[in-house]
């Protein structure tokens, strides 16, 4: 068994003295308490005593060496440990180069380029699938804050402002002044504006209303366009008087149906590929999207929805694949499509409405919708009536284009003044 | 210089061989203590107390039990005069668990408030005023415990060393408060730190009983001292005693003291108190060559065991330590 | 249940202390005679004499030094310190010695030392009589640090400080020596760490201590008639600071504003705030909001004394900042 007699600490924080005398060399008995080297720090020289006996076996450093203090300066051995291995003293080792750089691999945070947001509205956005980006902030600098994310928010409790009959409302987003309502197409729910809710920067509370036969709405009272605008109308009444509507399809001719009804007073209209505008609708979409059972089937349906089947989420076509396998959506909605629709043909008109309204009104169509024709809207409209022919839409043109859709709602409804 | 007062009779035995005892204890334990040092199993600061063991031996051999005292930062020598446990004190500078302060004091800071001893301190001159307040609560509290502080000569140009010891004479507090006067403010001579170097005038002009003493005689210091703990208790302290002595090397075990003149040295050298405290042991206690290394040997022995019991000893627990943190 | 003073409330503390435990006394500048600057000692002299009740010098080092010896002895020492401004002369006593005894001593010695003393401005003090220096002591680990703002408080928390072992810098304000409250009758001790709610409320979560629980009361009272609900929290003692009241508080009103009569740089208000970015994130919808005094010394001028620590109205600004309502004004146009 070896031990080492160190070179001495002689300062505070010098790490290295130098080796002025050795007392002994390799081989010498040392007895404990003889003075074994000498070393010379900044301030002066101090002796090194053996604080153990034994053989000098190891002399790790010559006079005039620089060693490094607590390194082992004197080892001592038993006789034994000296006839195995008698060292010659090395050299003292070339000071510590400075070792490789540690490399850190910095990753660049993508700039999002998008707008701010409070910790809270991120967490609250994180926890409900809402993407944050996507949100109109009302905060500073249009910072995503706790109140653009609480309508939002599906588990924010918030958010069951349902009126108290008839049809099923929810709020997308709590604010204030003039509610915005949204109503869906045929085949559809209140849930498919969620997305676009999120990018839409007004301060008005967004609600949505699921129509008779949809969602979680009940039947319609008669299979007829009339009593889906009753039910609206009674449900808009119980709610409140002044309303902006934003409608899709079905939906916006249901909007623009209530524009003359009495009690309500619709601020602004905003229509994506109105129905009820032209005459005809492809009459095997509407069959063949009901008559859909498995999941493959309904994609190759809702496909035609688009102009870019790459614009439709599968999120979509999951959400209505599993709702009609949870119910009989589908046995409803064929009831709702046999007052509406005969072959190709649309049933109902909403163009005289149309001619009356008075407020903002803008129509935004897909130049490639496959269901509605377009050109077939897009005929004879009143001249206040303003009108986006989307060159890349199809039927869907406020999920296809949703940050522009979102901004000509926004406009929309602040036109109203 | 003051000489110690005439004694009517020889000192009894036993005194001679307590101070004999314990200023070898304290030469033993810088010395090897040193050694420890400079092998690395003492890490930190260590300021020994060699060429000062006169005055602690001697000023704790007048005290009590129930007595306190606050040291200094060279604070080794108090503690074992004072009686500490050789192997805890070894232990905490080996920042060992079993060290008086369970190695989260170190050499500066050893304390042992269940014996009385009110610690070693780093900052010059704090251990007046918290000798003063021990003092202070033992007045309150109706007890005629007398506590001692050992300053230095640096210290007696802080602020709070008026100011504490003025407070000590307005309350009449049972406080003896001992300069060492080693002459060095770390290493500034005490000519160029104060215009009057007879530290023990300053008492005087506050109007506390002041003494200079030689530190380098163990008896002649306990004698004195134990005349101005009878006037404490007496209800006549505070007292101020300055003793004069000088380190045998720099301030600290890394200070060569290359600017402690060598004429100087070798005047302090040649009264080295633990020779005086062996001299009178065997000239007025009749102690023999025998009897003397016999002492010698225990203490070194002891020292040893303590090392021994140190290195063996457990190592603090990280676990403990921030439970510990977890009060502040 | 009685309305005392502030000042008579510690009397309280201290005369109830005193007459239950003979260890405990008092030392300070004109305490004994003459009763304290603030009358809080008056009539303890006559009842506890000049063993227990002591005038000292104009020493502040000393006079600390010798309490913390004191305490380390096993005594119960209150010092009075005039003004907090003046503690700075003993500050190696209470950094270096009361703060740090305990660890040194690997826990077996004990501080029970406690400081009493004042700060803040008050009237035209001028820059060497105004300071709130809790920051220099909320720092170093080992010192209690406790600024009530209530005469309940104050008496409550100086009991506790009197009972427990660890040195206590016991702050109090010079506004609030002659301020009213409800104390309860008997015995009313209040621990460390435990802080209150001196207002509840639901839109904002104000944090403040000392005077400035009063003045953020204020600022709740006006911005009740803006519909804003605030709440006002006072954690009465700095360190141990209550940590779970302060989070559970933001976590109910998504938002913080810190008060403080100290200045800006390196105050307790920037800690607090880093202990709720941190522990509470994402509960935040705003930025924590501080609003504290001027990075200057106070001058003495009482319009300029006035701009040098928070007003009413900068707390109500902040908490409008908080709520993004003037954000909100700007997106809506």
């Amino acid at each position: 068994m070896s031990e080492a007699i160190l070179c001495p600490q002689v300062g505070q924080d010098l790490t290295e003295a130098k080796v002025v005398a050795l007392h002994v060399k390799l081989g010498d008995t040392v007895k404990k308490g003889m003075i074994v080297a000498e070393v010379e720090s900044e301030k002066a020289t101090f002796e090194v005593e053996a604080f153990a006996a034994g053989v000098v076996i190891k002399l790790p450093y010559q006079v005039g060496d620089t060693a490094t203090v607590l390194e082992p300066l004197v080892v001592l051995g038993s006789d034994a440990d000296a006839k195995a291995s008698v060292e010659q003293p090395k050299k003292a080792p070339a000071k510590n180069g400075k070792a490789p750089a540690h490399e850190i691999a910095v990753e660049r945070v993508a700039e999002s380029g998008q707008g701010r947001s409070s910790p809270l509205a991120r967490r609250i956005a994180a926890n409900n699938g809402l993407e944050i980006d996507k949100i109109a902030g009302t905060g500073p600098r249009g910072a995503v804050v706790l109140r653009d994310v609480e309508g939002l928010a599906a588990t924010s409790g918030k958010s069951a402002a349902a009126s108290a009959t008839g049809l099923h409302v929810k709020s997308l987003k709590d604010g204030k002044g003039t509610p915005v309502v949204f109503i869906h197409g045929f085949g559809a729910e209140l849930a498919a504006w969620r997305q676009i809710a999120m990018a839409i920067g007004l301060p008005n509370t967004l609600l949505a209303v699921d129509l008779p036969g949809h969602g979680a709405s009940p039947d319609a009272a008669a299979p007829s366009f009339q009593s889906i605008v009753d039910a609206a109308t009674a449900t808009l009444r119980s709610m409140g008087s002044e309303f902006h509507l934003v409608g899709h399809s079905l939906g916006a001719a249901v909007a623009i149906a209530l524009s003359v009804q009495n009690g309500l007073t619709i601020k602004s209209l905003t229509l994506f590929a109105p129905a009820g505008l032209g005459t005809t609708v492809d009459g095997d979409f509407v069959a063949g999207f009901l008559a859909a059972k498995s999941e493959a089937a309904l994609s190759a349906q809702m496909k035609k929805l688009v102009n870019d089947p790459a614009d439709l989420p599968s999120s979509m076509v999951k959400a209505t694949q599993a709702a009609r396998e949870a119910g009989p959506v589908a046995a409803r909605q064929f009831k709702v499509a046999a007052g509406l629709f005969e072959g190709s043909t649309q049933l109902f008109s909403v163009r005289a409405e149309l001619a009356k309204y008075q407020g903002p009104c803008r129509i935004v169509l897909g130049q490639r919708d496959g269901i509605i024709s377009s050109s077939e809207t897009n005929k004879k409209l009143a001249p206040g009536v303003a009108v986006h022919l989307l060159e890349n839409a199809g039927h869907l043109p406020f999920l296809e284009e949703q940050n522009l859709s979102a901004r000509l709602i926004a406009e929309t409804v602040r036109s109203s003044g | 210089m003051a000489k110690a007062p005439p004694r009517e009779n020889a000192p009894p035995k036993a005194l001679l061989e307590k101070l004999f005892r314990t200023a070898y204890s304290i030469r033993v334990f810088e010395t090897e203590g040193i050694k420890l040092y400079r092998q690395g199993l003492i890490r930190g600061y260590f300021h020994p107390y060699l060429g000062q063991e006169g005055i602690a031996t001697g000023a704790c051999a007048a005290l009590s039990k129930g007595d306190y005292i606050a040291s200094t930062h060279r604070g080794h020598g108090h503690c074992i005069a004072w009686g500490a446990d050789i192997k805890r004190m070894v232990a905490e500078l080996l920042q060992k668990e079993t060290g008086y302060c369970r190695g989260y004091g170190g050499s500066m800071h050893i304390a042992d408030i269940t014996t009385g001893n009110l610690g070693a301190n780093g900052i010059v001159g704090a251990g007046t005023p918290l000798g003063v307040g021990a003092a202070l609560a033992a007045q309150v509290r109706g007890s005629d415990a007398v506590t001692v502080t050992f300053t230095t000569d640096g210290a007696t140009n802080n602020g709070t060393f008026m100011e504490s010891l003025n407070l000590a004479a307005i309350w009449n507090l049972n406080f003896i408060l001992i300069i060492e006067n080693n002459q060095y403010a770390v290493s500034t001579p005490i000519g160029d730190s104060t215009r009057e170097t007879d530290l023990y005038k300053r008492g005087i002009a506050i109007g506390v009983e002041s003494h200079l003493v030689d530190g380098n005689d163990p008896l002649a210091v306990h004698d004195l001292m134990v005349e101005a703990v009878k006037k404490c208790r007496a209800g006549q302290g505070p007292i101020l005693i300055e003793a004069r002595t000088y380190r045998h090397m720099g301030h600290h075990v890394n200070d060569p003291g290359k600017y402690m003149p060598e004429d100087k040295l070798k005047y302090y050298k040649d009264r080295d108190p633990v020779d005086r405290a062996r001299n009178d042991f065997v000239e007025m206690g009749g102690a023999t060559a025998a009897e003397i290394a016999a002492i010698e040997k225990q203490v070194q022995d002891e020292f040893e065991e303590a090392v021994e019991f140190s290195k063996n000893s457990p190592e603090v627990s990280v676990e403990e330590f921030r439970e510990f943190a977890a009060v502040y | 249940m009685r309305e005392i003073m502030y000042r008579d409330a510690l009397r309280e503390a201290i005369d109830e202390e005193m007459a239950r435990n003979n260890q405990v006394f008092i030392i300070g500048e004109g305490i004994a005679e003459r009763g304290g600057s603030y009358k809080v000692t008056e009539g303890l002299l006559a009842k506890y004499g000049t063993k227990r009740v002591r005038d000292t010098p104009i020493a502040e080092a000393g006079m600390i030094g010798v309490g913390v010896g004191a305490a380390i002895a096993g005594g119960r020492p209150i010092v009075e310190i005039l003004y907090v401004d003046f503690a700075m002369l003993g500050m190696d006593m209470i950094v270096n010695q009361a703060a740090k005894f305990r660890l040194m001593t690997g826990g077996n010695g004990r501080v029970p030392f406690v400081m009493r003393t004042q700060g803040g401005t008050g009237g035209g003090v001028a820059a060497q009589h105004s300071q709130s220096l809790e920051a220099m002591f909320y720092s170093v680990p080992g010192l209690r640090v406790v600024m009530p703002s209530t005469p309940a408080d104050a008496k409550g928390l100086l009991k506790f400080a009197l009972r427990q072992d660890d040195p206590v810098m016991f702050l109090e304000h010079k506004h609030l020596y002659m301020t009213k409250g409800i104390v309860p009758d008997g015995e009313h001790i209040i621990e460390f760490g435990i802080g209150d709610v001196k207002r509840q409320g639901k839109d904002v979560t104000i944090i403040a201590w000392s005077n400035m629980v009063l003045r953020s009361l204020e600022a709740a009272a006006e911005l009740a008639k803006q519909g804003i609900d605030a709440e006002v929290i006072d954690p009465r003692t700095l360190v141990p600071l209550d940590k779970a009241m302060i989070l559970k508080s933001v976590a109910k009103t998504k938002r913080a504003v810190i008060v403080q009569e100290a200045c800006r740089r390196g105050g307790v208000a920037s800690d607090i705030a880093s202990i709720i970015q941190a522990e509470a994130f994402y509960e935040l919808d705003a930025p924590v909001e501080i609003v504290a005094g001027l990075d200057i010394p106070v001058p003495f001028n009482l319009a300029l004394e006035k701009v040098s620590v928070p007003q009413k109205d900068e707390i109500v600004a902040a908490v409008r900042r908080s709520l993004h309502l003037d954000a909100y004004a700007q997106a809506a146009e």
